[in-house]
């Protein structure tokens, strides 16, 4: 495994990816600008490179001279949305094309799914005794195959996704059932006690009282 | 209808107008000059007439109607032997309409010749028989007991004949006169309308939105100034046009620029908000986020400011007064922050300048904090203020790295950045300069930038003095 290279001149940008990527076990390197970028492509591997269309120096599209017989893939992150340049980039090779601004899980589960489609992780997600295969949306415990409901498969992903983190209740049901749902947290509360008993985490998944839920980062 | 048409129809028409006119006119003289004669003629031949039948019924003791009859009779015969066919036939009328004698043709009606003994003496009447014409002639025979009227039918046939064939005659002439002058007349105006098709196809391709539609007429007439006219014309559009474009070109630029300047800090303060709005964060982190939050939301008020301030300026909502370069320079001095680079603010004398003091102070300042993101060598930055001939030159000069000679024409646009993205790092939203040439135009002056690289940039105006 080796780590991604984040290629981004806004340093709030570069840290905000680097945070979102940390939480999921990647490991990151920034660079600020183009010929940084170019140092670091020539010297180490990566599996994988975010990189800006925009920057001060060498730009995204010549950056992609280098990246290209290194055969890593690559993630553009740009600010324009113009259907030519996205045409542009994924014409010079680009894997995918994030546009600015991005919401944060979007990023993480473009990320880790091109991770896995390309091998660079196992096409699985392993937690404790439990496989999760976000493409086939199917999950199973010790081997044996466990079925959820596609609301509870989208909630142990947005857990999975934050893992380690304890999740605001409110934040978590909006972000499963949407803004403009009708149901209540209450449901939040019975389909987090079916997950548990589903996937037996009865001390993995924590409710934190008056705050919200909690999955224990694997050690 | 094409114009051509019309102007060959017009000549036709007044062609045809004219001709006829005159062709009638002559027939019509000739006709009458015919008239007259055979009037005179006739007149002639019915005097010989009269005088003879007076003669012959005068002679007569008895003045019954028979033997005026029988008179009558004799001398037709007589007349009819002598004259052959020249003899014209004749009617005798008595009292009351009465005929006395008549070998007139059948075909000439009894109505006719009461119409011409009541026209009287003088007057001559023209019948149609079917092909023949008749000129009837009506006298009174004089020194008799009794009144009796001598009507004469003269065949001019001949004479009528010759005015139709006169008439058929000057038609066809017309008819070939019309047809070939139209033929005529047609060449001609295709030839002169040849300017307009080509003025009229012309101002199609304009209308169409082509460009570089220009007329070639060298007819040395109204067409050929209107010509020029249309190609003046076309200049303006044409220019016109091109500015529109340019202006929607650069509102177009306005707009991508703007919001890829609103991108970058809304990507960072969404990302982290959402960040922090999901679930307790370790205490590190939160505070960067908070952090970051924080300065792109700066920034972002910092964009809106001097985007407003743009804007007001554009507008032209600004005062000029008399400002004192002095109090300039203290505003200057005190905005700046401490331990930045060395400025030098030079003024030779006391002076005074027409101008808005907070708009030369930003934009003495805009320059300041520009030269300083150019990394002069000698850390200095030189502000300038000398009376030149045309005005107070205000001038800011550093010798920093220079801006590239291709980017100067475009560096005042808003968001234009020589650097694409480095000088974010210090602050700068690619708004300054825009704002400096628009500073400069409202004081009425151009926006002067003498660069070259690795050497140094001096960037001036030229300022209004303002009389003590």
């Amino acid at each position: 495994m080796y780590p991604v290279l984040i290629v981004e001149d806004e340093r709030a940008i570069a840290d905000l990816i680097e945070m979102t990527l940390e939480d999921f076990g990647y490991v990151c390197v920034k660079a600020f600008d183009g010929e940084q970028a170019a140092d670091f492509i020539e010297k180490e591997k990566f599996d994988l490179i975010l990189l800006d269309v925009m920057l001060p120096g060498v730009d995204g599209f010549s950056l992609m001279e280098y990246i290209r017989p290194t055969e890593t893939p690559v993630i553009f992150l740009t600010a324009k949305s113009s259907v030519e340049d996205r045409v542009r980039g994924l014409r010079a090779g680009a894997y995918d094309y994030i546009v600015k601004p991005f919401a944060p899980d979007e990023l993480l589960a473009r990320v880790d799914g091109l991770m896995r489609h390309t091998g660079r992780r196992s096409r699985t997600i392993r937690l404790w005794d439990v496989e999760i295969n976000p493409d086939t949306r199917t999950v199973s415990k010790k081997g044996v195959p466990v079925s959820l409901t596609p609301r509870e498969f989208d909630l142990l992903m947005a857990l999975v996704l934050n893992r380690g983190i304890v999740l605001y209740r409110d934040v978590l049901f909006e972000r499963v059932w949407g803004l403009d749902s009708e149901a209540n947290t209450r449901t939040l509360d019975i389909h987090i006690s079916r997950l548990r008993k589903k996937l037996g985490w009865e001390h993995q998944l924590r409710s934190v009282p008056k705050i919200g839920y909690l999955l224990e980062a694997e050690r | 209808m094409k114009f051509a048409y019309k102007l060959t129809l017009a000549i036709l028409s007044l062609l045809c107008a004219a001709l006829s006119f005159g062709g009638t006119w002559t027939i019509q003289q000739n006709f009458s000059q015919m008239q007259r004669d055979m009037i005179q003629q006739s007149s002639q031949q019915q005097l010989r007439d009269r005088y003879t039948l007076e003669t012959k019924f005068g002679e007569a003791e008895d003045s019954s109607t028979k033997t005026m009859d029988s008179l009558a009779e004799l001398y037709a015969e007589e007349e009819q032997v002598v004259m052959a066919d020249s003899a014209s036939p004749f009617s005798l009328f008595g009292e009351n309409g009465t005929v006395l004698y008549s070998n007139m043709p059948h075909t000439i009606p009894y109505s006719d010749q009461q119409a011409a003994i009541s026209a009287g003496e003088t007057k001559a009447r023209y019948i149609a028989v079917g092909e023949q014409y008749y000129l009837l002639l009506a006298t009174p025979l004089r020194g008799l007991d009794r009144p009796i009227w001598l009507v004469n039918a003269y065949d001019v046939s001949k004479q009528f004949q010759e005015r139709d064939r006169q008439i058929r005659q000057h038609l066809i002439l017309q008819g070939t006169a019309l047809v070939l002058t139209g033929a005529a007349a047609l060449c001609i105006s295709r030839i002169l309308t040849r300017s307009l098709k080509k003025l009229e196809s012309a101002s199609d391709a304009l209308s169409e939105g082509k460009t570089g539609v220009r007329v070639e007429i060298s007819s040395g007439d109204e067409l050929e100034r209107l010509g020029k006219t249309f190609n003046q014309m076309a200049d303006a559009i044409e220019t016109q046009f091109q500015m529109l474009q340019e202006e929607t070109n650069r509102q177009k630029r306005f707009v991508a620029a703007f919001t890829h300047e609103l991108k970058t800090p809304m990507t960072a303060i969404l990302g982290y908000s959402n960040m922090l709005r999901s679930g307790e964060q370790p205490a590190e982190r939160r505070r960067k986020a908070a952090d970051y939050i924080y300065r792109e939301s700066t920034r972002l008020e910092t964009l809106c400011q001097e985007l407003l301030l743009l804007l007001g300026l554009e507008k032209g909502e600004c005062q000029l007064k008399p400002t004192s370069i002095a109090a300039i320079y203290g505003d200057i001095r005190r905005s700046l922050p401490e331990n930045f680079l060395r400025i030098e603010l030079l003024c030779e004398e006391k002076i005074s300048v027409q101008g808005n003091r907070a708009l030369l102070v930003t934009w003495i300042r805009n320059l300041i904090l520009n030269a300083a993101a150019a990394e002069p060598k000698d850390r200095m930055v030189t502000v300038t203020c000398t009376r030149q001939s045309d005005g107070i030159r205000l001038c800011v000069e550093d010798h920093g790295k220079g801006i590239p000679e291709e980017e100067l024409s475009k560096i005042t646009e808003p968001f234009y950045r020589v650097e694409k993205s480095r000088t974010r790092e210090n602050g700068g939203n690619g708004l300054g300069l825009s704002i400096c040439s628009m500073i400069a135009q409202i004081h009425h002056s151009s926006f002067q930038i003498e660069s070259s690289l690795g050497i140094g940039t001096k960037v001036w105006i030229t300022l209004k003095e303002a009389k003590s």
